[in-house]
């Protein structure tokens, strides 16, 4: 029977078709009890009747559907109806690599980053025992979002397996689609294992960067001879502006022996990567893939803020460039100001009378709000801003949300004397570490609350500290980026000396990426056996400390260790791939200086704050130029650090004031506040793994003050709570 | 001299070579080794890559199934084939300018082009080996035959201790070094058997006497020597 006889195929209704290719049609349908759209690909009914290659077919599917990576097309059903075997994936909204290229060449670093996050599809999908066996610029998404998907996992072995020996190399420009991808030993006939894949990918990277296939014939017997017999075409030959690296990187995974290519996806990524990371060291990629394509092909782009706000350019070696190279003069220039007036003088005279203006409005707005502020947290509360008290009458909860998350004070660490800036607890929760003014590095019973160990170093003025199950990272004014194996006792590795001091620190949840943020740069490093390893800095600066890298205050890492976000001190926050250190998304149009950090639990949106009383903001980064929406209810707070407790529930503890307050995020309201006497204002927080208790920590290094403060968590429902 | 035309020498050759199922996959399993010649005997450049292309054609079209043919080694039927479409092509390209020096030179060509034949040849054979040992060891459990013959290959200077630590790491299970030398010994022996298996497949009625002598023709008695009466 026809599918266009009846459209459905078991619980999907077939919409429309999206495309045919070599291994099958593919539809637009609806799942009819999920009710979501779907891409189904019907495959070509000499494969559906050959019983071993449904078999195969069937096998490959159920191991592509435990595949679970953002850079892999989901597979969410395999079945077969009607005598027809088909695929039921994610429906990706985006265009191919094939379809990218088509139109106009990529700039190398697009190309690059492309291949990389395909290359990322791929360690996934080999490290589940995958090999996907039809690597190509057609099966290579690129979402409207930017992101990256490997498609069509599985089915080019189902397919091979349907025809005969001799079929599978004789017609595999019809059956198979191109074989200008295919490596030497599927070429052979011979087993394909993951570094066939490196070779198809290695291919399709000069396809992306030259905009045609390394060995251009026409006819499929003469190019599976040239995969298996001519020399690795050079890119270079057709693109002579082509970095070497691009070159090697091809000519790497092109190669003829598997033995001498890359030997694993992972490697090839890390070749990628560095390459892309010596884009990002030199000059500036823009976010967001189409910015790059855009201006570096000279093309019309939106200016917006954020290119605005990210004073360097694009690769100029690629671009050829409409662009100027100090966005910030573009801006002033557009301030036109009349002839006859003389110019120092008058922008002087009007910067001064705008300042105070400005400071008048501020005063007012801040009173205003903290007057609201104070009137609205005491109409829902029945014990507010109490001062010293006991931690069970201290302590108010203002409950909107149905379920709220309560502080309880537990204790405070004994006997410190000086300014704590960082704290960090261990992975199993049962301690804590602290980094002091005094240059202490100490690790805490948090049950007994007693000092077990203090690392010692030669460090003065330890400012941020950050802990793994291996390591224990720290540093400060000296510079010196100090790491300790916490099991062994063995002396402090003395891994790097920074330009600038050291403010914050962080290390990812899987304990593989350590993210440095400095007074004057942002660095990223590996953590592996041997201790870490600099992949380098992930951003720049410049002496008009413009660059999002100026104080950074807060480096944090999303909890499945993909992003990095960090703060600076000038007003923009930023979010990196944590892998490779590459730029993804910046906000650089806030309106005062940025201190704190986190992501949320929903995916790609995170939570910072702001100092100057502009509270908190929250972002979706993964949409392109989307802004930041303030929370309302925090404004008139400085946001020292923020820590995230619930689905939709940040505490924030602020700077001076000395509250802890906790904040629903979709009510956009305050649901609790809590204050235990300190001696003075509060530098930073800690959640412990389980979230059931948070640290808090501060001082004042003029009096020789400091402290660490120990609460538990409680989730209560809204009605226990009121 | 013997006319032989292209088109004869192609259907000489033929799938009744014992293990040859697919001779379009072998052909790609030789493809360097034809590359090579053909670049040899056709100087020039364009030349060479219309021959190549040429032959392929040829290989697609025929598939090497002829009858009644003479039958010896696989390689020599390869090399025949490349010759005579060299031949056939250049004559239809050059008919004035292809002189009768040219033409020797190719159906009679130097000893450089025969060494690179050689060369090349040898060389796909080993890289065969090579690949079957690997896959031998993936689906073998706990083999380490090619990733021994491997680091030994490639560290020639470095002590059984030295590589037994570097195979430890490579690996992630411990090896201690007269347990590396076992192996080793092993898979030199099952490489050894590989590269006999993939010579006799190019052979017609491979016997004791033709595989030894296909291999001292190859210079590949050196690798198998110790162990050609086991693979023998």
């Amino acid at each position: 029977m026809a599918i266009d006889d009846d459209r459905k195929l078991g619980k999907y209704l077939l919409q429309s078709r999206l495309g045919q290719g070599g291994m099958g049609i593919v539809y637009l349908a609806t799942d009819t009890r999920l009710r979501r759209d779907v891409a189904i690909k019907v495959l070509p009914k000499a494969m559906a009747s050959n019983a071993d290659a449904v078999k195969r077919f069937f096998r490959e599917a159920r191991v592509a559907a435990r595949l679970n990576h953002p850079n892999v097309v989901a597979v969410h059903d395999v079945d077969q109806q009607r005598g027809l075997c088909f695929l039921v994936m994610e429906l990706v909204k985006g265009k191919t690599a094939a379809e990218l290229i088509s139109l106009e060449c990529l700039p190398w670093p697009e190309a690059t980053q492309l291949i990389a996050d395909a290359c990322r599809g791929l360690v996934a999908a080999h490290e589940a025992g995958l090999v996907h066996r039809d690597i190509k610029p057609s099966n290579i998404m690129r979402t409207n979002d930017g992101l990256v998907k490997l498609a069509d996992f599985g089915l080019a072995k189902a397919a091979d397996d349907s025809l005969t020996a001799k079929e599978s190399v004789t017609k595999s420009g019809m059956i198979l689609g191109t074989p200008h991808y295919m490596s030497p030993e599927q070429c052979r006939g011979e087993p394909t294992d993951a570094r066939s894949d490196l070779y198809s990918l290695g291919a399709t990277y000069f396809t992306l960067l030259t905009r045609q296939p390394p060995y251009p014939d026409s006819q499929p017997m003469q190019i599976m001879f040239a995969h298996c017999s001519k020399p690795v075409p050079d890119p270079r030959s057709i693109r002579a502006e082509l970095p070497e690296e691009c070159a090697a990187i091809v000519a790497k995974s092109m190669a003829k022996s598997r033995a001498d290519r890359f030997a694993s996806a992972k490697e090839m990524l890390a070749a990628l990567n560095a390459l892309l990371l010596s884009v990002r060291q030199t000059n500036f990629v823009l976010p967001g893939t189409s910015e790059v394509g855009n201006i570096a092909t000279g093309a019309t782009a939106p200016v917006d803020s954020l290119v605005v706000n990210l004073p360097t350019t694009v690769n100029q070696q690629t671009a050829g460039m409409a662009r100027a190279d100090n966005p910030t003069a573009t801006l002033s220039s557009s301030v036109r100001w009349p002839d006859w007036i003389p110019r120092t003088n008058i922008r002087n005279v009007a910067i001064v009378l705008t300042a105070l203006f400005a400071i008048g409005i501020g005063i007012w707005f801040w009173y205003s709000r903290e007057t609201a502020q104070l009137g609205n947290e005491s109409a829902n509360s029945s014990n507010t801003r109490s001062l010293g008290l006991s931690p069970s009458a201290n302590n108010s909860r203002l409950g909107s949300a149905s379920n709220v998350e309560t502080l309880s004070f537990v204790g405070e660490l004994p006997g410190i004397e000086s300014e704590v800036r960082g704290v960090a607890f261990s992975h199993d929760g049962k301690s804590v570490f602290s980094a002091s003014r005094d240059g202490g590095v100490r690790q805490w019973n948090i049950s007994e609350r007693k000092m077990t160990r203090e690392f010692l170093s030669k460090a003065k003025d330890v400012h941020a500290v950050a802990a793994s199950k291996r390591w224990l990272a720290a540093g400060g004014e000296d510079q010196i980026l100090w790491l300790w194996e916490i099991e062994s006792r063995q002396p402090a590795i003395e891994v790097s000396k920074l330009p600038s001091p050291i403010m914050s620190l962080a290390i990812s949840p899987n304990g593989e990426r350590l993210a440095v943020g400095a007074a004057n740069s942002i660095e990223l490093y590996e953590l592996n056996s041997q201790g870490a390893r600099r992949i380098g800095e992930v951003t720049n600066s410049d002496e008009r400390r413009e660059m999002p890298s100026y104080m950074v205050h807060c480096v944090t890492f999303s909890p499945d260790s993909r992003w990095l976000a960090a703060t600076s001190w000038s007003k923009t926050v930023g979010v990196w791939n944590a892998e490779n250190g590459l730029l993804h998304a910046v906000r650089g149009d806030q309106a005062h200086d940025l201190m704190s950090v986190t992501f949320l639990p929903q995916q790609d949106r995170l939570i910072f704050g702001a100092h100057n009383n502009e509270g908190l903001f929250v972002w979706n980064f993964s949409e392109k130029n989307s802004a930041s929406r303030p929370l309302k209810s925090s404004i008139g707070r400085n946001v020292r650090s923020i820590a995230v407790v619930g689905s939709d529930s940040v505490i924030v503890n602020g700077e001076w004031d000395g509250v802890i307050r906790s904040y629903a995020i979709a009510d956009d309201t305050v649901v609790g506040r809590f204050q235990q006497e300190t001696k003075s204002g509060a530098t930073n927080m800690a959640v412990s793994p389980d979230g059931c208790q948070i640290v808090t920590c501060g001082g004042d290094a003029k009096y020789s003050r400091g402290y660490v403060q120990i609460w538990s968590v409680k989730k209560e429902s809204k009605g226990s709570t009121e | 001299m013997n006319q032989v035309t292209p088109k004869s020498v192609l259907e000489q050759i033929s799938t009744c070579w014992p293990m040859i199922s697919n001779p379009v996959q072998f052909v790609m399993r030789y493809a360097r080794a034809i590359q090579k010649y053909v670049a040899a005997i056709v100087r020039d450049p364009h030349d060479a890559e219309e021959v190549a292309q040429d032959f392929l054609v040829r290989v697609f079209d025929k598939s090497f199934c002829p009858e009644n043919v003479s039958r010896g080694r696989f390689r020599d039927y390869l090399k025949s084939a490349v010759r005579y479409v060299a031949i056939s092509h250049l004559r239809k390209r050059r008919a004035v300018e292809l002189s009768e020096e040219m033409l020797a030179s190719i159906i009679q060509p130097d000893s450089d082009a025969d060494l690179a034949w050689t060369h090349e040849w040898q060389s796909c054979v080993l890289e065969r080996a090579w690949q079957s040992l690997e896959l031998y060891q993936q689906q073998t459990k706990d083999n380490g035959f090619y990733s021994v013959l491997r680091l030994h290959t490639d560290h020639p200077q470095k002590s059984s201790e030295e590589l037994a630590t570097q195979f430890a790491e490579q690996l992630g299970r411990p090896l201690r070094a007269d347990a590396f030398r076992q192996q080793l010994r092993r898979a030199r022996k099952h490489f050894a058997k590989l590269i006999v298996a993939e010579v006799r497949q190019t052979l017609q009625n491979p016997t004791a006497q033709t595989v030894e002598k296909e291999l001292v023709d190859l210079l590949l008695m050196p690798y198998v020597r110790e162990f050609l009466t086991v693979a023998d």
